[in-house]
């Protein structure tokens, strides 16, 4: 993952203004506010509505509609566990089960020292080799808690 | 002599942990002084097989797979720039057409 900046208006203004001029901006403009701040500051959305000549009722509905937009920074690892059927069929949700409980957190949650969000991602493509999860954007599969466990403390090294 | 490995990196092959074989077989060749180059490829879809590498030798290619980090050098011991065999070796040896019952060694 590319290093997250603070949350800075000016910034976002910067990166709001260089996509608005493109046609559908509005998605692109959430993805680089996404991909540059780790999350769509709540700030962001009147920026964003007077850019594009829209309501900030618009702004907010399509930041809400796409679960992948977060409205507050995520954990330093971000963990999306696949919960389609293909997965299911393998036993991935009694391992959700199990990684949410060892980490104590529920769906979109973070843990509390701020080292893993987990976020639930509806196939990845992986449906041969389930359970699949992506883990900081790195696809992998034929997971369990164990795995994952061991996959989050090699990533962090 | 050259080496051509080929090791896919489409999403499955990397879910399966395709990143974690190419990275110690580069090393274990040139620890070895082995002339290895790894191209990197999409996967045949032979999911269950992944990460499935393959080394280009003068008959065709010769598959390995599922291969694990812990293979890498077992592979290369039992000659894997010849296509040399090895119980994760999955295209029949050298030489031998298709249509042989023997497709698995």
């Amino acid at each position: 993952m590319p290093a997250i900046e603070p949350w800075s208006a000016p910034r976002a203004a910067e990166i709001i203004a260089g996509l608005a001029d493109r046609e559908g901006a509005m998605l692109p403009i959430l993805h680089a506010l996404q991909e540059a701040f780790g999350f769509v500051h709540e700030e962001a959305v009147p920026l964003i509505a007077e850019a594009l000549n829209v309501s900030k009722a618009e702004v907010h509905g399509c930041i809400t509609f796409y679960h992948d937009f977060r409205a507050g920074p995520p954990g330093r690892q971000v963990v999306k566990l696949c919960r389609a059927e293909a997965c299911q069929a393998v036993g991935a949700e009694a391992m959700h089960a199990e990684v949410l409980r060892r980490l104590g957190i529920e769906w979109h949650g973070t843990t509390r020292d701020g080292a893993v969000t987990v976020e639930p991602v509806y196939c990845l493509g992986l449906r041969a080799c389930g359970p699949a999860a992506l883990i900081d954007d790195a696809p992998v599969a034929r997971l369990d808690a164990d795995g994952l466990q061991a996959a989050l403390i090699e990533v962090a090294a | 002599m050259s080496v051509t490995v080929f090791i896919p990196r489409d999403s499955v092959a990397l879910g399966l942990g395709a990143d974690r074989v190419a990275r110690p077989l580069a090393k274990a060749a040139a620890a070895r002084g082995l002339d290895l180059t790894i191209v990197r490829t999409g996967s045949r879809g032979m999911v269950w097989l992944e990460p499935m590498g393959e080394v280009a030798t003068p008959q065709g290619r010769i598959a390995y797979g599922p291969v694990r980090p812990g293979d890498v050098e077992s592979l290369l011991d039992a000659g894997l720039a010849e296509g040399g065999a090895h119980r994760l070796r999955v295209a029949p040896p050298t030489g031998r057409r298709a249509s042989s019952r023997r497709i698995f060694p």
